[in-house]
Parts: structure tokens; C-alpha cells; sequence
């Protein structure tokens, strides 16, 4: 039994099927990957497993919950957490400051009409916030305005915001979309570090390959909106199938 | 006075349509075979109050209806008293006709509208007392630009149009139309009555800042103070322009003092007033001095509403007025009615009457005494009787409705804000009286130019 | 240079309500995303608390006193105020006397009540939805409070006095060197300037520095991931649209020794603080203030006789001249981010 359980969902967008009987099994503490040639539905699944969308039929449990029809803070609180494309973090506020928002959100839940302290009175908070900046190697720029970092910084930035609120799940929409090789090394070895540090199970959407079988534990390979193979780096690697799914799409 | 609100129309009452006569020449629709608009033929006649109910002068439509209902009353014989019938004379001594039962024999009623204190609202509203209601004559008001809109439509339409309060020239001066008529002072009779006692109380050699409200009531209001206070030998330093819609004046008084001016003359009415009084007091222009004189402020037109939101600021304030409720008290029998109006009106309602309630309800008694004269509804028929009529008894002492332009001509009241008000009703005290003479002009005086009479209209 | 002097003066208490309102305003769309219409009606409210709060101190009894007559020439009745009777006359007229400042103590309270039953009454429920559809409601509402304010304190404008320490006028120019009586200048908007920079300064400091403060200005800056962070920030928003409230009701309560307070003060303003709003940047609460402060000085450069007689009318439309040019050229504002607005 998964931490995150997919069962036979099913989601119709007028005329188009965008998923058929996706059924999804993800592991504690492992690396699931989910690749696809476009339009495969991994957009479509990702936004059923937040909450964006709700599907025709079938379920989605995390931890034994369902996930569907929840609101952003809600699967926040949960235990999930869930990284994009574009690296979303406060671009006004300093990256410290950046870095106590989810602690509070943490700490005092979604409704906890909380806190007309002072911020600086948070002694214990602003230590943890601190250790997580060194092991991100941004405890230099804590006062930085976190609107001009570059993107591979925004990037670390969001992922400790993330990783802070100790997530039982962090979901990764293809983060290393529009990268550069080294960037995309460091969020590599980012990931890997994360994997062997902590205990975090991992779902990841991507069209990286090098990334894919540098992280992922086990695979599933999503095409015209239903799995068509799930199995380790390995024999993915090889699978007919999935050389037939991807050449289709290309040309 | 119109306001500019963006898209904003208030609520209206009783039968008023807000919209349709804007800017258009108004078109009426022809009354079947009677001789003029509105000829009454059952046994009730029916008179349009059209007071502005909403918008920053509604308190003052609110005095004027209840001057109106109080006429009414004592038209029909249903007052708990008389009123002015008593005391209101012909120039030959004699009493009025009216009897209080009715006018002509037919019973009095009323239909009241809201003008909102906007030209084409209360036009609207006018228009449609006339065409839907059967009023055969309209009256009230509490701004100029509304008088003139309004008596405009009553002159198209073939009704009597009898002004409620409008100061500024141009309503009996370039606007004058046959089916009007103004009861009121207007511009140039504060000026002309304000010029002497403003020399005598702050000597011929002094220097004046005007602040003029923009549009054309503060224009004529200016216009007749400096004609008048010039004549006697003060200076005028400046005259400054302030938009209608302004709150904050601070940036108009601040100059003030430093301008080598001695006097600040405010031809301001209404909010505008208010503000702009309260600035001044504010900034310290009645505690300064200036060319080595205690500075002073002029209001030129007073009005109870607005005396009472300037509070304690227009202590020491000259201006003028039409009519106040002590004159008889304070200055005798020539101005007879004042007491028995305010007696009627204070038992009714608890208070004694503005002058704009005053205005309105004399001028409802002219013109039902006109009608009871002429023998006859017929707008030529009131007008043939109005016009150079000379009465007395109304509170204003020996009264002129000349026949050239349809004014008024009575003396004046000059009053001074209290320094110690006891009660809101006892703000201004009356300094003096200017007579009738003093403050008569010309038919073709330069100031009230530029229009003619016509000929009455009986519409139909 | 005393004239230039005695205009900035009045443009900087001219503009502190500006800011003021604009900051509440600007608050409300940063965090909420809604164009609230209403914010004049908060203001004129605030005046309101304190007319109220007067009227309440003034409260009296009628004693018939013989020896006078009224206007009928019947025994005259004196209102006696009961504070007279519970604090004897002296420190009864002083109570009243200060209403104004005290009714600062009432209005907090009253305001944010009337901010949170606003939000939770109606705004919430358009928060999705398109601005235009924003504007017409909360104007509908700014219209409704208007007549309600009417119907119970008339249309006429009520003096509310300030306390008679601080009425009056005193000689500024002194205090900075000139001749004596060239720059005089009243206490009270010396005193409102004052005030309006406090609450200001509180505004700031309370985002800046304590925790509810960081998750607003959080909010501001990208409502959507301070959700996906677990932070349900709807819930926080009502209170920041009482505080919104309240900064506006106490610009109103301290401004009503300045001009008389009326029921279509709130209208007045609104307008004017809208442009300061979309002058200063949308979004922005440095920008909303400093546009404030600015277009007041503005507005009164543009009355002096000397600016009006080169460019007549120059007084009715530079406030709007201004706003124009910076929608054409630089549409965010002056401090706006970029990219809100611009669309």
C-alpha cells in the first residue's frame, strides 16, 4: 500500500479523454517518476493529485485520505508539498523572510488567527530557518531581496521553503524545465541529497531523461492519458513500448 | 447649485422621473380644448413644490415643504390658526381676499417634487407635476441654476412659476421670463444694502479679497458687493475663482493674509460657505490684523442651515438676508406677519421658520391672492395682477412686485453672527434694516441686462 | 517663498488624508485583489463616530427655565448635558471638549467592526470576480451608507470642534525664521499631519515587523503560493480589511475639525484617492503614501492665484491632468510593480 494511492481515474474534457483508468502506486520513501510525450496527461494527473482538478471517477488517497476537492492549504497541511516550473517564492520579501512564511504556516496551521508579534521575538524559528539556509548554501544572501536572485537560486530558495515543513510528499512539476546543464546538475544533486538525508517520498514529472534515471526509483510512462508501463530505471530504459510511444510523438 | 457626482442619481419621491428632460426643449403635450395648461375643473386646484429632498440642501427643502404644508393649511381653512391672512394688506389698507376656503372656492392640494438641486432633474421633476399631477403652478427651490432651469419649462409649459429661494441676479435680470416671479432679494440688493453698513462698521478705506464660487450666482454676488463697496472707497485686491465642488479651501485662504487685503469677502452659499468659513477662521484671518485694522470676513448671503454647520465660526460675521424671524420683535410693526408666521409655523413644528420657509410660504399666498383677484386660474390673468401689485403684511413691511421684472422690492436685513448664540435658532443677530429705497435699481441696471420679459404664456 | 511655504504646509495636510485613505485602499487590493469603492464611505464613517460620539457626550436633559423666553414667548427649556450632572460643568465642558481625540478610542473598535461585516457580509463573495463587477457593488454600498448616515444626521454638515487647546493658529513662519505673521498656519492640521504620519508609520511597522504583518505583505506579493504553503489567507484578509477600515474611519475622525463633516464627504474623497491610488502604483503602499503627500501639494500649488492666472482652471483638472500622464507613460505608477495594471 502506497503512501500516495491513485485508483482508476478517469478524466474527460469534453470530446478528449484525458485520462483512462489511471491507477498509481507510490511508495514511501521511494522516487516515483512520471514521464510522457506531450499531451500524455501528466498535467491533467498532477492538478487531480493537488486538488486543481476533481476526476470523473476513481480516487486519490494520501496517507489514507482523500485528496480530492481540497484546497491548496489544506493538502499543504497534509503533508504534501508541491514545487512548478517557475520557482514560486516571494519576490518583495527578503529570502529570510522567505524562509519563516511556511514556518509559520507550519507551526500555527492554516486557521490559527495567530501572531501580532514581533517576528524577531521568534528566536527558535529563526534558528531552523537558518540551518536550512547553510544546508542550502544561502545563508549569505539571507538579506537578499529575493526578487533579484537568479533562477537557479530562486529555485534552491523554493525547495527549502518546501523541504522546511518536513512534507511527507514533495510533488515536482517538471523543475528543471528551461535549465541549463548546470543548473539542472545542482538540482540533481539537490534531490539526491534530499532523498538520502530525509525521510520524503517523492513524485516527480519530467522530460529530462538524465534527471529521470539519475533520481527515480521506480517509473511509470504515462501516454494518451493511460499508464502504459511501470517498472524500475532499468527496464524502462530498454522497454519497446516506451521507444514506440516516445518516436510516435516525435515525429 | 449643481453637484458633478459621477453617475450618481439619487432617490427621487413622489411621482418625479429622473432623465427625460435633459437638455431637450421640452415638448408638452397639448391639454384637450381648455383655455390655458392645467385649467382646474373639478373643485380642487393643485399646486407642484419642487424642492430639492435629496442632496446637500435637502434640510432646506425640508423647511421650505413645511412652509408650503403650513400655506396650504391656512388656504384651506385647516390650520390651527391663520397665519399671515391676518396681518397680509393691500397697499390701500385693506385685507387680503382670501377667505380660507380655497382658492377661488376649489380646495387646495399639492404635489411635492425633488429637484436634487440639479437643472435637468428639476426640470423633470416640474415637467412632470405639470403634465402627470395638474399643477397650475410651480414653485421652490433652493438654487439659482434650479430657478432659472425651472422657470424656463414653467414659461414653455404656460404655467406660473413662483420662485423659492434664488439670489442671484440673472433669475429676474437676464433670465427674467413673463410666467416668473422672485420674492427673494437678489445679488445687487445685498450689495447695495451691505455697502453702507460695512463702511460704518470698518471705515471706507479698506482693502478686499474676494473668493467667488464658479458659476453664476457666485459671479453676479461678486460682481454686486465690488460694484457697491468700490462706490464707497474700498479697493478690491483680488477676486479669486474656487470650483463648486472644492471642500478643502485651505490653499484659497492661505494667501489671504499676506495679500495687503483687510477684508475677505466669501460669495460662498451653502457647503461652500460652511467650508470655506471654517477654513478661514481656522487659518486665524478673524484674529489677525492687516494694514494696521482688525482683519475682517464678509458673507454676503446668510442662511440659517448654513450658520448652523459653521458653528461658532460665523461669530462676528456681517452678511445679508431676506427675511429673519426676530424682525418684528427687534424692529417693530412695520414688519408685520414676521410674528404671527412664526407662531404658526414654531407651534406646528417646534421651531422657528428659515427664511427660505418664509419665501416659499408668502409666495404661495401671492399667487393664490393673485388668482382670487384676477377671478380667474389663468396664467395672463395672475400675471395682469402681480405685476406692480403693493402689498404689506407679509413680514418684509411695504412690499413692491414690480411689473418690468417681476422682483420683489422690500427692505433688507443685515445681520451679524452671534458671539454667544444661546440656542441653533438664535445664531445671527440683526444689525440693521437697509430700506427699499437704498437698494431699488433701474429696470435696465447693467447688472440684471441682456434679457426680456416676453409675454405670458398660457400654454395650452 | 513664505506663500510656497504656507502651500506645501497645506498639501502635506491636504495630502495625509490622501495617503491615508489611498494606504487602506491599496492595502485592500494588494491583499484581497478588490477594488473597493466603499473606502470614501469608511472615511465619512469614521467622521461620523466622532459627530456620535459628541452627540452622545452632549446628551441632555430639558430644565424649564421661568425667568427666560423663547422664540414663542413661552418659558424657555435648556438642554442641560448629563455629563454636566455626573462631572459638574467645568470637567463636563472639558469632556466634551475633547471629544474629537477621545472619539479616536471609540472609532478603532467601531471601525474594524464595521470593516470585518463588510468583508464578510459582501466582499468575499467577489473576490473571483472581474473588477468592474467590484466597482459597481461596493459603490452601490458607498451610496447606501451614504443615505443611512442621512437619514439619521440630516444632509446638513454638523461642526465638530476640535478642543479649544488646538483651535486657532499660530505663527509657524517664527519657527523657522521669518518675519513674525507671514507664515500662520492653524494648529489642528499641523496636528492632523502629525497623526496621519503616526498611523502611517504604524502600518508600516506592523507589516514590516511582526508575524501576521509578514504573512500580509507575503500575500501582497503572491497570494497563491502563501496557500500552497499551508496559510489559509482569506481568513487573515478579514482582518486586514478591518484594519483598512479602521486607518480610514480614523483619518475620518481626526478630520473633522478641518471641515464640517457631511454625509457625501466620503464621495469627495473617494474619487481624488483612487487617482492617487493608480498614480502611486497600484499595489504599493510607499507608493500610495508618497502619491498622496504629493498630489496634495499638487493640488495646492495649483489654486494659487499666480499658477491659476497663467493657466486658468488649472485648479479643477490637475489631479486628473496628472493622472492622465501617468497612465500614458508609465501605467503601473509611480511605484507600482511591474506588470499589475498594465495588462
Amino acid at each position: 500500500m502506497g503512501i500516495l494511492e491513485v485508483k482508476d481515474v478517469n478524466k474527460r474534457f469534453g470530446g478528449l479523454k484525458a485520462l483512462s483508468e489511471v491507477n498509481l502506486s507510490v511508495k514511501e520513501n521511494t522516487c516515483h517518476a512520471i514521464i510522457g510525450p506531450n499531451g500524455a496527461g501528466k498535467s491533467t494527473l498532477l492538478n487531480c493529485l493537488v486538488g486543481k482538478l476533481i476526476p470523473d471517477t476513481g480516487s486519490v488517497m494520501f496517507d489514507g485520505q482523500s485528496v480530492l476537492g481540497r484546497t491548496p492549504h489544506e493538502i499543504n497541511q497534509m503533508g504534501i508539498s508541491r514545487v512548478f516550473q517557475t520557482p514560486e517564492i516571494f519576490g518583495d520579501l527578503t529570502v529570510m523572510e522567505n524562509m519563516m512564511i511556511p514556518l509559520f504556516a507550519k507551526r500555527d496551521g492554516a486557521f490559527r488567527m495567530h501572531a501580532y508579534e514581533s517576528v524577531s521575538a521568534e528566536r527558535a524559528l529563526i534558528e531552523e530557518a537558518e540551518a536550512m539556509l547553510a544546508d542550502v548554501k544561502m545563508l549569505d544572501k539571507r538579506n537578499m531581496h529575493s526578487a533579484s536572485m537568479s533562477r537557479g537560486d530562486k529555485r534552491r530558495l523554493e525547495m527549502a521553503m518546501c523541504l522546511i515543513q518536513k512534507p511527507k510528499l514533495l510533488l515536482l512539476d517538471e523543475p528543471t524545465a528551461g535549465m541549463a546543464r548546470a543548473d539542472t546538475n545542482n538540482t540533481i544533486d539537490l534531490l539526491k541529497e534530499i532523498k538520502s538525508k530525509r525521510d520524503i517520498t517523492i513524485a516527480i514529472i519530467e522530460h529530462d531523461m538524465h534527471v529521470v534515471f539519475s533520481l527515480a526509483d521506480r517509473i511509470t510512462v504515462l501516454a494518451q492519458g493511460t499508464p502504459l508501463v511501470e517498472d524500475t530505471p532499468e527496464k524502462i530504459k530498454g522497454h519497446p513500448k516506451v521507444q514506440e510511444a516516445y518516436l510516435g510523438e516525435a515525429h | 447649485m449643481s453637484k458633478t457626482n459621477v453617475t450618481r442619481r439619487g432617490v427621487l419621491k413622489s411621482g418625479a422621473v429622473a432623465g427625460a428632460g435633459v437638455a431637450l426643449p421640452t415638448i408638452f403635450t397639448a391639454s384637450s380644448a381648455s383655455a390655458y395648461t392645467n385649467e382646474p375643473t373639478g373643485d380642487t386646484v393643485t399646486l407642484g413644490f419642487n424642492v430639492p429632498q435629496t442632496g446637500p440642501y435637502a434640510d432646506e427643502g425640508a423647511d421650505e415643504l413645511r412652509a408650503f404644508e403650513l400655506a396650504v393649511e391656512h388656504l384651506n381653512g385647516t390650520g390651527a390658526d391663520n397665519g399671515m391672512l391676518e396681518t397680509f394688506k393691500y397697499a390701500d389698507g385693506s385685507g387680503t381676499v382670501l377667505k380660507g376656503n380655497g382658492i377661488l372656492g376649489k380646495k387646495v392640494q399639492f404635489v411635492s417634487g425633488d429637484t436634487q438641486t440639479k437643472s435637468d432633474a428639476a426640470r423633470a421633476s416640474a415637467k412632470s407635476m405639470i403634465e402627470k399631477d395638474g399643477a397650475i403652478m410651480i414653485t421652490g427651490g433652493s438654487s439659482s441654476g434650479v430657478a432659472v432651469a425651472v422657470q424656463a419649462l414653467c414659461q414653455e409649459a404656460g404655467v406660473i412659476f413662483m420662485a423659492g429661494l434664488t439670489h442671484a441676479n440673472d433669475t429676474t435680470g437676464k433670465d427674467k421670463r413673463a410666467n416668473g416671479f422672485r420674492h427673494f432679494f437678489n445679488s445687487y440688493m445685498s450689495g447695495a444694502a451691505l455697502a453702507p453698513v460695512l463702511a460704518k462698521a470698518y471705515g471706507g478705506d479698506r482693502k478686499a479679497y474676494h473668493l467667488t464660487a464658479d458659476y453664476n450666482w457666485g459671479y453676479t454676488t461678486e460682481e454686486a458687493i465690488r460694484a457697491s463697496t468700490e462706490a464707497m472707497g474700498w479697493e478690491t485686491v483680488a477676486a479669486v475663482k474656487t470650483p463648486l465642488t472644492q471642500t478643502d479651501f485651505s490653499s484659497y485662504i492661505a494667501p489671504v493674509l499676506n495679500s495687503g487685503a483687510d477684508v475677505l469677502v466669501l460669495n460662498h452659499y451653502g457647503g461652500n460657505m460652511v467650508n470655506s468659513l471654517t477654513n478661514a477662521v481656522q487659518f486665524g484671518l478673524r484674529a489677525a490684523e492687516a494694514n494696521g485694522k482688525k482683519f475682517e470676513i464678509v458673507v454676503p448671503l446668510y442662511s440659517e442651515l448654513m450658520a448652523r454647520g459653521a458653528g461658532s465660526n460665523i461669530a462676528g460675521i456681517l452678511g445679508s438676508q431676506n427675511w429673519d424671524w426676530k424682525l418684528e420683535n427687534i424692529l417693530g410693526s412695520r414688519y408685520s406677519g414676521t410674528n404671527a408666521f412664526v407662531q404658526s409655523f414654531g407651534t406646528k413644528y417646534g421651531f422657528p421658520p428659515s427664511q427660505a420657509a418664509h419665501t416659499c410660504y408668502v409666495q404661495t399666498l401671492l399667487y393664490a391672492d393673485a388668482v382670487e383677484r384676477a377671478g380667474s386660474f389663468e396664467p395672463c390673468a395672475v400675471v395682469a395682477a402681480l405685476e406692480g401689485f403693493e402689498f404689506d403684511g407679509l413680514g418684509n413691511g411695504p412690499t413692491l412686485y414690480r411689473a418690468d421684472d417681476h422682483q420683489c422690492f422690500k427692505d433688507v436685513v443685515v445681520v451679524r453672527g452671534k458671539e454667544n448664540p444661546e440656542n441653533e435658532f438664535d445664531l445671527v443677530e440683526i444689525v440693521e434694516v437697509t430700506p427699499v429705497e437704498q437698494v431699488t435699481y433701474a429696470p435696465d441696471h447693467p447688472q440684471f441686462a441682456g434679457g426680456a420679459l416676453g409675454s405670458c404664456n398660457n400654454g395650452a | 517663498m513664505d506663500a510656497l511655504i504656507l502651500q506645501i504646509l497645506n498639501g502635506l495636510d491636504k495630502g495625509s488624508a490622501y495617503a491615508l485613505i489611498a494606504l487602506g485602499l491599496t492595502l485592500i487590493f494588494g491583499t484581497l485583489g478588490v477594488v473597493n469603492f466603499a473606502h470614501g464611505a469608511l472615511f465619512m464613517i469614521g467622521a461620523f463616530c466622532a459627530v456620535t460620539l459628541n452627540k452622545i457626550l452632549t446628551l441632555s436633559h430639558t430644565v424649564v427655565d421661568e425667568t427666560r423666553k423663547n422664540f414663542l414667548g413661552q418659558p424657555m427649556e435648556l438642554q442641560v448635558p448629563y455629563v454636566y450632572d455626573l462631572f459638574g460643568e467645568d470637567m463636563g465642558n472639558t469632556i466634551i471638549d475633547w471629544s474629537v481625540p477621545m472619539a479616536i478610542l471609540f472609532a478603532i473598535p467601531v471601525m474594524v467592526l464595521v470593516g470585518v461585516v463588510m468583508e464578510r457580509g459582501l466582499i468575499k463573495y467577489f473576490y473571483k470576480r472581474p473588477h468592474a463587477d467590484q466597482i459597481l457593488v461596493t459603490f452601490g454600498l458607498a451610496i447606501v451608507l451614504q443615505e443611512v448616515i442621512k437619514y439619521f444626521y440630516g444632509a446638513n454638515p454638523i461642526p465638530t470642534p476640535a478642543p479649544s487647546a488646538f483651535t486657532g493658529s499660530f505663527d509657524f513662519g517664527a519657527l523657522i525664521g521669518f518675519d513674525a505673521n507671514t507664515i500662520i498656519y492653524p494648529y489642528w492640521r499641523l496636528v492632523y499631519f502629525a497623526f496621519a504620519a503616526m498611523i502611517i508609520g504604524a502600518v508600516f511597522a506592523f507589516l514590516q515587523f511582526t508575524t501576521f504583518g509578514m504573512v500580509v505583505r507575503a500575500g501582497m506579493a503572491d497570494r497563491e503560493t502563501v496557500g500552497l504553503l499551508g496559510i489559509n489567507i482569506d481568513k487573515r484578509f478579514t482582518i486586514m480589511f478591518g484594519l483598512a477600515a479602521a486607518v480610514a474611519g480614523l483619518a475620518g475622525v481626526m478630520y473633522v475639525p478641518i471641515n464640517p463633516p457631511n454625509y457625501h464627504m466620503g464621495m469627495d474623497f473617494l474619487v481624488l484617492s483612487f487617482v492617487v491610488v493608480v498614480v502611486g502604483g497600484m499595489g504599493s503602499l510607499p507608493g500610495a503614501v508618497l502619491a498622496g503627500f504629493l498630489l496634495g501639494i499638487l493640488e495646492s500649488f495649483a489654486s494659487m492665484k499666480e499658477v491659476i492666472d497663467i493657466i486658468p482652471g488649472i485648479n479643477q483638472i490637475i489631479i486628473y491632468l496628472v493622472a492622465i500622464i501617468i497612465l500614458l507613460t508609465r501605467p503601473r505608477g509611480l511605484m507600482g510593480r511591474k506588470g499589475v495594471m498594465e495588462s
